[in-house]
């Protein structure tokens, strides 16, 4: 049977995930393999053949991709020159004039990735309403070219002042530059991002240019070897808003994806959690450096065009993730005066934890976890992976306990005590900063150390429930899988004081449409398969801030007008905790998210047990150590994989899976959906 | 005093949940204000203190902020007396001689009380009023007493257990502009003070009094000991510094600075004793805004990454005569406070820089640099303005050059405004947004550039005010470094009727008038001719610094059509500027 499998891919530091959708049995596969940082297709080859599919037999296969993150974080970008206006080279360089650390005399802004020397100047001038205030001067173009080419650099980027409100300069740039130089790249401000704030767009239209060669030969090289092997699709790409585009124009946007991999865990939450019917989500992923949570309203993750990556601003639509340094690999340490600090400096995978016995010496969080017998028994292990618990121990010992005069158990659930305040407090930041509180919603647990700690840090914050969905180590890979393909459109509008007026909003629409239902027929999306969300940035006149309300696709009447305005008051009142009806409010951009649906995946179902687990699924029982007073106590340890829906297992316990480690303390109760996802609730004290 | 030993692990719990409250204030402030100066300039500071008034935890927009909230509440401790608060009370201050800045950063005093009763903590939130009731809107940068700079309120009782006074309320009501945002930010700043509140009762709930307080002496402690560590580190000694501001906005002036720290085992000091005395003009402030500055300048050179406690500055002393623009009393104004307190700090680091040759960095720009246009808007017939301060070039230092463009000391987040921002909302065109050439003090490391930002006003007049400082004296170099250039604004320069403004107020100008605003740079680090020539070749490559100064300056000699070094002419020049020199 052809084409049987639906395939998303994750390609993460040190592992490829793969998951495979059999569309005929309904059954999913989870594949991990190692990650070839010389070679990223071999991985996911590798991945695919142990899966024993065909490439012939994959209906369709999405990418999560960290080539573009990669290459900026490591500056191994392609040299780039930017052409922009005349009296401005320098707005790249200047940026916002912001010291984020306000005490560190040495602070750096982040450096340009293009020299001053490669930011060429040009005679042309757009007025903020979007008329031409100087022509632009084509000859100074066509200099700037030839002086990129002569000085062999391959990739240009475009930006102009003003150019969010009138494109024709950059358009016109566009041509000229290849009619004189071919063979180069270019990247316009207003194809990436066509909103004010010429730093940030500029930022965000060298970044672009910057990884895009090495980006590109990637997704053309992985296209090749896929269609070499019989796949006759499109590669499918995500991009850091959670939706997925094909290769051919992630190519020329790869700005778009460098938030590709941890956007599908996200994804992946709203959606697993929507089957089991939760739609107030914190998605909580932990992994060996960091952990990685974000918001889920009513089913819908928070979105934002107004991030940063490694400092550089990014004015691309984001899952609004919120990153701390703490993580399986975070090493714990005591400083001059006797403070016991855990993360953000961690182990990283070379040398790791100190028990993986690939060299590490100093004690990290994982290490802790090994030493109080939260782990599951080694058949769980991936390959080749053995455990060594006396060498946590020592390490522990030596470099915690001793220095603080504490015994081993204290030392090591004093380092779990600290690293789970300190996600606690990422997710309180991440609810508090939007008015709302952590006690309302989910917290949903995954990545390889995630379901170890979300009990405790859901505890932490008074969450009542914690979810540890199925496939809790391939998770960001099963959410690229059932991404819908989307493109977001941006348009600031050139519009002052209170321009909310129905001609103009839907005359701005039609162009912002019909622009994405040309690209979403481009990828091959079916008529009946778009999905076109509108939605408009509103905010009172002399604010920064603005906040994002949808509007109704139907044609834009008076009363459209009138629930937009009362809807912003509403919003503002409830992130703000203060609205002012009366006051003049502004337009500043209108957003168009252009969806083209992709069959949904269904999720197998668990076969319904009773109450009490089969005895197929019983593991043993393992002594774990929970509070360092009263020592160890016996838990249970079952297989995940042999549990039946409905069944319950009351903590302590270990839930053993091959990708990752689920603990149930005392006073909590696992129960298993009908989806397969592990719902933890505490009770009593 | 509590006797009970802390386990390091709740230290560490206890320590992280404090600076959860006092984040969780912050971000609670700065999400319900109502006026741009709070959510966007960050001029606000909020944090959580033991029943004594000392610093728990602290989160501040402004660095300048740092550990000044601590004599607010203590001054309200004094004035009311601990055992008359109760549960629900809380007060208002802005008394600049007592708690520091200026009338406009009005701040809340909120007594916790655990469950027995027992008062066991203070949560305070201090913002900038956009608005406090001054003769002008906003505030006056020409007020020559305390009473034309608006409502001055100390230890003021707004609410008596949970009940509102409303006569108080009625009385800041009716005496500020702006009221309802006012009154907003008003009820932002109390239900920050509330949420600290919930939170600090939480943590003494959790893990008992004892407990608690035993690790807030603990962390108290611990501070102390860090920072009589890293004064230790440091060789004893008087060590000296001093500078001058031009005037104190009403042209009277110049001003000096003048700073000894003496470093004596584990205590330093810093004496002010010879700075200049209190001014007619608002180039003042009380002595808690002064120790702010120190502690700014001591926490950069020593801990500039970490959380702070009250303890990381109990060996920190400060001595400074009275009537002196570092210590006014009444009825000194005090409104311009900021450009006199960023000079401290960069001396104080000065002086230090013999105690600490690795640490510190020449002079940055330093300087509040506001530039403002006030004008009709002739689309809208409405009355606009555009005001921000600008960002300049920072010192060089041991390890590096200086990094231009970044705003001055006391602020630390504020973002300048977009050209595409500007041009939308007023009717003004930004021509050039620049690094400034030569503007960098030379150095074996070069400072900084401070920038060109030029503004042309488009169909219309309008006032202009600008208020730059440190002509007289500009930042300097260290180490054999040279100064920087000052910052100016330039009106049509280069022109016939070219004029240069250090201070302006209310200047009209029209839409023929190019407006140049040029920030200074930082000063150099280490003797400029000992700047590798290559180094200076890219310079001129880049356009950081000119042609002329490579030779002037550096001693380096290049080709002038291709700018290829020409390291003959160039180690023959070297010795002999150094003879100028």
């Amino acid at each position: 049977m052809s084409e049987r499998y639906r395939v998303g891919v994750d390609i993460g530091g040190t592992f490829t995930d793969v998951v495979l959708f059999d569309k005929t049995e309904g059954s999913l596969k989870l594949e991990k393999t190692y990650t070839t940082p010389q070679d990223l297709r071999q991985g996911v080859e590798s991945g695919l053949r142990n899966a024993g599919v065909p490439f012939s037999d994959i209906a369709d296969l999405a990418h999560g991709t960290t080539v573009g993150l990669n290459t900026l974080i490591e500056r191994k970008g392609t040299e780039t020159g930017l052409i922009t206006t005349s009296g401005f080279r320098d707005v790249y360089e200047i940026g916002r004039g912001a010291r984020a650390k306000p005490y560190n005399l040495f602070f750096r802004k982040p450096a340009p990735l293009v020299p001053r020397e490669h930011r060429l100047e040009v005679k042309e001038r757009m007025g903020a309403d979007g008329k031409v205030v100087a022509a632009l001067a084509e000859d100074d173009v066509r200099r700037a070219a030839e002086t990129f080419r002569r000085a062999r650099i391959t990739s240009i980027a475009i930006c102009f002042v003003n150019s969010y409100a009138n494109s024709i300069h950059e358009e016109r740039s566009a041509e000229i530059v290849a009619e004189v130089y071919p063979e180069a790249r270019v990247s316009t401000s207003h194809s990436l991002a066509r909103e004010w704030r010429e730093y940030e767009r500029t930022s965000t239209t060298c970044i672009n240019a910057y990884i895009m060669p090495r980006t590109a030969r990637y997704m053309e090289s992985l296209s090749k070897t896929l269609a070499a092997g019989g796949y006759r699709r499109p590669l499918f790409i995500n991009q850091s808003s959670g939706g997925v585009v094909s290769a051919d124009s992630a190519v020329a946007k790869p700005v778009m994806t460098l938030m590709s991999g941890p956007a599908g865990g996200v994804t992946a939450s709203a959606y697993v959690g929507g089957l089991d019917g939760f739609n107030d989500i914190i998605s909580f992923d932990m992994g060996g450096t960091s952990n990685d949570v974000c918001l889920i309203k009513d089913g819908r993750p928070r979105v934002t065009a107004d991030s940063k990556i490694e400092s550089h601003p990014v004015m691309v639509p984001m899952v609004a993730i919120h990153s701390i340094g703490a993580g399986g690999g975070s090493l714990a340490s005591i400083d001059s005066v006797g403070a016991l600090n855990v993360g953000p400096e961690s182990a990283g995978a070379e040398p790791g934890p100190v028990c993986y016995g690939r060299g590490g010496t100093n004690p990290t969080v994982t290490d802790a976890n090994v030493v109080l017998g939260r782990v599951a028994p080694a058949e769980f292990l991936p390959e080749n992976m053995k455990l060594d618990v006396d060498a946590a121990r020592f390490a522990i010992r030596e470099k915690v306990a001793e220095p603080l005069s504490l015994d081993l158990w204290h030392a090591a659930t004093g380092i779990l005590d600290i690293v789970n305040v300190k996600m606690a407090m990422a997710v309180r930041a991440v609810t508090v900063q939007r008015g709302l509180d952590p006690k309302d919603f989910v917290l949903f647990a995954f990545g390889g150390a995630g379901p170890m700690h979300a009990c405790f840090v859901a505890r932490e914050l008074g969450i009542g429930k914690v979810v540890v969905p199925i496939a809790p180590g391939q998770f960001s890979a099963l959410g690229i899988l059932g991404s819908d393909i989307r493109h977001d459109l941006v348009r600031t509008a050139p519009a002052g004081t209170d321009a909310l007026q129905r001609a103009f909003i839907e005359e701005q629409f039609d162009v912002l449409e019909s622009d994405a239902r040309a690209v979403l027929a481009t990828e091959g999306v079916a008529e009946t398969d778009f999905m076109i969300l509108r939605s408009v940035d509103i905010r009172y006149v002399g604010q920064e801030y603005t906040v994002n309300v949808p509007i109704p696709e139907e044609p834009i009447d008076d009363e459209a007008v009138l629930r937009a305005r009362s809807d912003f008051h509403k919003f503002h009142e409830q992130t703000y905790s203060h609205s002012k009806p009366d006051d003049a409010i502004e337009l500043v951009n209108l957003r168009v998210a252009a969806i083209g649906r992709r069959p949904k995946i269904e999720l197998p179902k668990v076969a319904a047990g009773k109450k009490d687990p089969p005895p197929s699924a019983r593991v043993g029982s393992t002594e774990i150590c929970f509070d360092a007073a009263q020592g160890f106590t016996e838990a249970t340890v079952w297989d995940r994989r042999e549990l039946l829906a409905k069944n319950q297992i009351d903590g302590p316990a270990i839930v053993a899976d091959p990708g990752a480690t689920t603990v149930v303390p005392p006073s909590f109760r696992c129960t298993v959906s009908y989806h397969g996802n592990l719902v933890i609730e505490g009770y009593g004290a | 005093m509590s006797n009970k030993r802390i386990d390091p692990i709740t230290l560490e719990v206890i320590r992280h949940a404090s600076i959860a409250a006092a984040e969780e204030m912050k971000t609670n402030l700065m999400r319900t204000a109502h006026n741009p100066i709070i959510y966007e300039v960050l001029d606000f500071s909020c944090g959580v203190f033991d029943h004594r008034g000392n610093m728990i935890a602290q989160a501040d927009g402004l660095p300048i902020f740092l550990g000044n909230l601590s004599a607010a509440i203590r001054v309200v401790i004094d004035d009311i007396g601990l055992e008359n608060f109760r549960p629900g009370d809380l007060y208002l201050i802005n008394d600049p001689y007592a708690t520091g800045t200026h009338v406009n950063d009005l701040t809340t005093v909120n007594p916790v009380f655990d469950d027995d009763g027992e008062i066991i903590a203070f949560t305070s939130a201090r913002a900038h009023w956009l608005d406090i009731g001054a003769k002008d809107p906003g505030g006056s940068i020409d007020s020559t007493d305390i009473v034309q700079e608006g409502l001055w309120l100390r230890s003021v009782q707004l609410y008596d257990e949970g009940e509102l006074n409303e006569s108080m309320w009625r009385v800041i009501q009716y005496n500020v502009r702006y009221t309802r945002s006012m009154l907003g930010d008003l009820q932002a700043q109390v239900a920050a003070s509330r949420t600290g509140e919930k939170r600090i009762r939480e943590i003494f709930r959790r893990h008992g009094r004892a407990t608690v307080r035993a690790a807030i002496d603990e962390l108290f402690k611990q501070g102390e000991q860090r920072a009589r560590a890293s004064i230790t580190a440091m060789k004893d000694g008087v060590y000296e510094a001093e500078s001058r501001l031009d005037d104190d906005c009403l042209g009277n002036g110049p001003l000096p600075v003048k700073v000894r720290v003496i470093v004596h085992g584990d205590t330093l000091t810093v004496d002010l004793t010879g700075s200049h005395s209190q001014n007619v003009g608002p180039v003042n402030c009380g002595l808690p805004a002064t120790l702010s500055a120190c502690r700014m300048a001591f926490k950069s050179l020593t801990a500039p990454d970490a959380p702070v406690t009250e303890g990381d500055f109990v060996p920190l002393e400060l001595e400074v005569p009275e009537n002196n623009m570092f210590h006014a009393s009444y009825p000194a104004p005090t409104f311009m406070y900021g450009t006199h307190l960023i000079l401290l700090s960069d001396l104080v680091m000065k002086a230090l820089s013999k105690a600490l040759p690795d640490k510190v960095i020449a002079g940055h720009y330093g300087n509040l640099c506001g530039f403002m246009v006030v004008g009709i808007d002739p689309r809208t017939k409405q009355m606009y303005i555009h005001q921000e301060p600008e960002n300049g070039g920072w010192g060089a230092g041991p390890h590096g050059d200086g990094e231009s463009a970044l705003i001055f000391s006391l602020d630390g987040d504020t973002r300048n405004i977009p050209a595409e921002v500007i041009e939308n909302r007023f009717p003004i065109r930004m021509e050039r947004h620049e690094l400034r050439q030569d503007s960098g003090g030379p150095g074996k490391n070069r400072g900084g550039l401070g920038i060109f930002r030029e503004y042309r006003l488009l169909g219309h007049q309008a006032h202009m005010t600008c208020i730059m400082d440190r002509k007289l004296a500009p930042p300097w170099g260290l180490r054999g470094g040279k100064a920087a250039a000052n910052c100016r604004t330039v009106v049509n320069p280069g022109t016939g009727n070219e004029v240069i403004h250090q201070k302006a107020m209310r200047q009209r100008v029209g839409d023929s008038d190019l407006l140049s605003v040029q920030t200074g740079g930082g000063g150099g680090w280490g003797d400029p001719l000992e700047r590798d020539p290559e180094k200076v070749q890219y310079d001129v490559r880049a356009g950081y610094i000119s042609f002329a100064a490579a030779k002037k300056e550096y001693g380096v000699v290049l080709e002038p059509e291709t700018l290829e070094l020409d390291r003959a002419a160039t180690e023959k020049l070297r010795p002999l500027r150094q003879t100028v020199t």
